[in-house]
């Protein structure tokens, strides 16, 4: 079992190093001069090139990956350009606000998404299935930023329940954070779900032509019985394959809806540091997100494996 | 089992969650107009800023540009600050005056002015700041200004003169922003950045999400009448406005022309505005297109500035004609006026086409497509090139694009003539290269304003609008728009660089 996963272990450090090398070639591929961007326009050329040189700019590519590599390894993964403090300081500053806006949305997602899956499997073609089919192929079409804006001006701006956008920490004060995070967490979750229904009705609909559905039928199961005893477990390995990847990418950073809601999280930071062109972060950010896609696929597979003993034997 | 109770428990969280959180919330409050005759002393304002700060160093670019003024006055309240028409009066300073060459600059502080740790803003300060500034390794953008000081002599503890290497009569305004913004080269707060002397100290600080500053205890002047400032940074421009609407925030910075539009039919907002982004449309006389002044002036006869203004800023801002328009005096020149027969005479079969680079926001994306709307139907073939704001300015400066859309807020005083239409001007992104303008300009930035001045002024944006090395388009709104409740906003509508010391607002006295 463990040598099993060597292999993908190793495959997976290569990923990093790729991605690592491929952001140390961003000073050479991003149009745009992080020098003129914290000199401004009325710089001379003379000061952009000692800047240049300040900020080891004027190095090859694979010097500064080397040492991009070797400050990782050391756990010093550079200064920022715009704020001057370390890289992985300020991205771990972001990770909560973000890990907390994923994870809840992802909570939302499933609550929505598997009872509405199941029973929609259940009466394929019913009142229900149709009501689902339309709603999660809306959700699917429009963009998640709209269902954002739409949320904020019936929510907070119509209603005036829930803030229109903001951040507290959880720490700091729980009610408010809570508050702020509905609005985020609905548009994000929502979007999730309707992914989520989608891959889970199929999967469920097969599973319910099985045998041992018709066995359990048979002997009397109730619907809830049938659905979440017999047919949810073998119907979830796609789900599962999907959650992995959207945790993954989605830690990475929610682009769309941290920068429409305000919170500070590592979409925004990847935003703001791509518009000044901060390097060191952009490079710090990409290979974050690289290795929590690269974990979570893991362990997605893992979890599969667990649930689908037949996914170890390449049999599904 | 186990599993089964975990989803219904789940379920049942979810549900019972958002009920428990609408109930709890609290609802709009719905305000109602206010004249704001009088400010009452305390509480706090939410302002919502449009971008991130990932610090809040004074020497930083950041720190200088317009939708940060607010913050950046309430940390470090610069030595000038901006008045009507492009003109500067003494902000920190006591006074700034120059001798007959604009070459000598006295300044005078208060008595008394301090830090906001109490220690003495003196004369010494103020060059070492200057120094600092001047320093490579602080990699600020001030760097370039503080280089035209050759000298600087310390009188006394309130008295100083700058010397300049060569005559600047627009040097107050450079005293507006960065390097006015004097900071303590020995002394940091505990973020770690150098403290300054403004009416606010910072209480908080969260890089990326929000600001908030306090009174600063040791101010030397007025106390300001709020207690506290939060600063929240807000790129969406949606997201401020629909902010704005719930309450969330009671200030927001935009740009954004309907917003002006629906807050002037909102009583319970006040638009606080100046047309300070001006907006042309560069030719790069490089380019073999653009060598025949004919075809020059063609174009800029196919574009209707009324047209743009009115789809673009929404009847908002209003045309330009000369870097100078926004100003007190601004000059009285022959601009070719809108005359699509004439340009088709010149175009139409000429087979002319070029491409239009635009920073990739969407009101210049905008602005570029009406103008490409204009000189189609004239003959001319235009595409579009969509270019991300760090790269922009990468791209100008490099002279990488046939014409291109440039909206600044530089032209807010005199100086911004000479950098754009002098053979060195920095932001002479054209490639214009015209020895009487140099003159011209060059004189002018001898003279202290005045009637000789002006005329100056008048004679070169004449030429500028015979020889057309860029074509002028619209001055775009920019500011605030806030709570009516809001009270002590001063009357932006006539700066052209809009900065407001946030020690005069404060919520009106019911």
């Amino acid at each position: 079992m463990r040598i099993a996963w060597l292999p993908r272990a190793g495959r997976s450090l290569l990923v990093l190093i790729v991605v690592s090398a491929l952001t140390c070639q961003l000073a050479a591929l991003l149009p745009g001069d992080p020098a003129f961007v914290i000199l401004g326009d009325e710089s001379t050329e003379a000061q952009r090139e000692a800047l240049r040189h300040t900020l080891g700019l004027d190095q090859n590519a694979f010097v500064r990956f080397v040492n991009f590599m070797g400050g990782v390894v050391t756990g010093d993964w550079g200064t920022s350009f715009a704020s001057g403090r370390p890289v992985l300081v300020e991205i771990l500053s972001r990770v909560p606000a973000t890990a907390e806006l994923v994870i809840l949305s992802q909570v939302v997602a499933l609550a929505v998404a598997v009872p509405l899956a199941l029973h929609s499997a259940r009466n394929v073609g019913g009142k229900l299935d149709r009501l689902v089919s339309t709603g999660t192929f809306l959700l699917l079409a429009v963009p998640s930023f709209v269902v954002g804006i739409i949320t904020i001006q019936f929510f907070a701006v119509q209603l005036g329940w829930l803030p229109a956008s903001g951040y507290t920490a959880f720490v700091d004060d729980p009610l408010e954070n809570i508050s702020h995070m509905v609005l985020p967490v609905l548009t994000l979750g929502l979007a999730e779900g309707a992914v989520y229904v989608r891959a889970l009705r199929g999967s469920a609909i097969e599973a319910l032509r099985s045998p041992y559905a018709y066995a359990s039928i048979v002997r009397g199961a109730s619907d809830p019985q049938l659905l979440w005893w017999r047919i949810l477990r073998p119907s979830s390995s796609t789900l599962l394959a999907l959650i992995g990847v959207s945790l993954g990418v989605a830690l990475g950073g929610t682009l769309l809806v941290e920068s429409l809601f305000a919170i500070p999280g590592l979409g925004r930071l990847t935003v703001s540091s791509l518009g000044v062109r901060d390097l060191p972060m952009i490079q710090g950010v990409v290979l974050f997100a690289a290795t929590t896609v690269v974990i979570f696929g893991i362990l997605a597979d893992i979890a599969v494996s667990r649930i689908d003993p037949r996914s170890k034997h390449g049999l599904v | 089992m186990n599993r089964r109770r975990a989803s219904c428990a789940l379920l049942a969280a979810t549900i019972v969650g958002m009920l428990t959180l609408s109930a709890c919330s609290s609802p709009t409050s719905s305000s109602s107009p206010t004249v704001a005759a009088a400010v009452s002393s305390g509480g706090t304002l939410t302002v919502a800023l449009d971008r991130e700060l990932a610090t809040l160093d004074a020497s930083t670019a950041v720190m200088g540009q317009q939708p940060v003024r607010l913050l950046a006055n309430a940390l470090y309240q610069p030595l000038m600050a901006p008045a009507e028409g492009g003109t500067f009066t003494p902000g920190l300073a006591k006074s700034l005056e120059s001798d007959e060459t604009a070459t000598h600059w006295t300044l005078t502080l208060p008595q008394k002015v301090t830090f906001s740790d109490g220690s003495p803003l003196t004369t010494a300060s103020v060059k070492a700041n200057v120094e600092h500034l001047a320093d490579p390794a602080t990699k600020s953008p001030a760097a370039a200004q503080a280089a035209q000081i050759s000298g600087m002599t310390i009188t006394d503890d309130t008295t100083m003169v700058f010397d300049l290497k060569a005559p600047n009569a627009d040097f107050a305004s450079q005293l507006a922003r960065t390097l006015g913004m004097v900071t303590s080269t020995t002394a940091k707060d505990q973020f770690g950045f150098p403290i300054g002397a403004g009416p606010y100290t910072i209480e908080s600080f969260t890089p990326g999400d929000s600001v908030t500053v306090v009174r600063n205890k040791n101010y030397w002047g007025e106390a300001p009448d709020l207690d506290s400032i939060t600063f929240r940074m807000m790129p969406d421009a949606d997201s401020r406005f629909q902010s704005l609407k719930s309450g969330d925030v009671d200030l927001i910075w935009t740009e954004v022309a309907s917003q002006f539009e629906q807050a002037r039919s909102d009583s319970a907002l006040a638009v606080h505005v100046a047309p300070a982004a001006v907006s042309a449309l560069q030719l790069n006389l490089s380019n073999e297109k653009f060598a025949d002044v004919k075809v020059r002036t063609a174009l800029a006869q196919a574009i209707d500035r009324d047209a743009v203004n009115a789809v673009v800023n929404l009847g908002e801002g209003t045309t330009v004609d000369s870097p100078y328009s926004l100003l007190a005096d601004a000059p009285s020149i022959d601009y070719p006026k809108y005359d699509v027969d004439a340009a088709k005479k010149v175009l139409e079969g000429a087979g002319l086409s070029f491409s239009i680079s635009a920073d990739n926001s969407p009101d210049s994306i905008q602005r570029a497509t009406v103008i490409k709307d204009m000189l189609t139907a004239v003959g001319v073939d235009v595409e579009i090139v969509p270019v991300d704001g760090a790269s922009f300015g990468t791209a100008l400066a490099a002279k990488d694009f046939e014409a291109a859309v440039l909206v600044t807020s530089i032209f807010s005083d005199p100086s911004g003539g000479a950098l754009v239409a002098t053979s060195t001007g920095q932001y002479n992104f054209t490639g214009y290269s015209n020895g009487n303008v140099d003159q011209l300009l060059g004189s002018a930035k001898a003279l202290t304003n005045g009637p000789d001045r002006t005329k100056l002024l008048t004679d070169a944006s004449q030429k500028l609008a015979t020889d057309l090395p860029m074509l002028w388009l619209t001055a775009g709104n920019a500011g605030f728009i806030g709570s009516a409740k809001v009270a002590g906003f001063p009357d932006v509508s006539k700066l052209t660089l809009v900065s407001v010391q946030p020690g005069e607002i404060g919520w009106a006295a019911e």
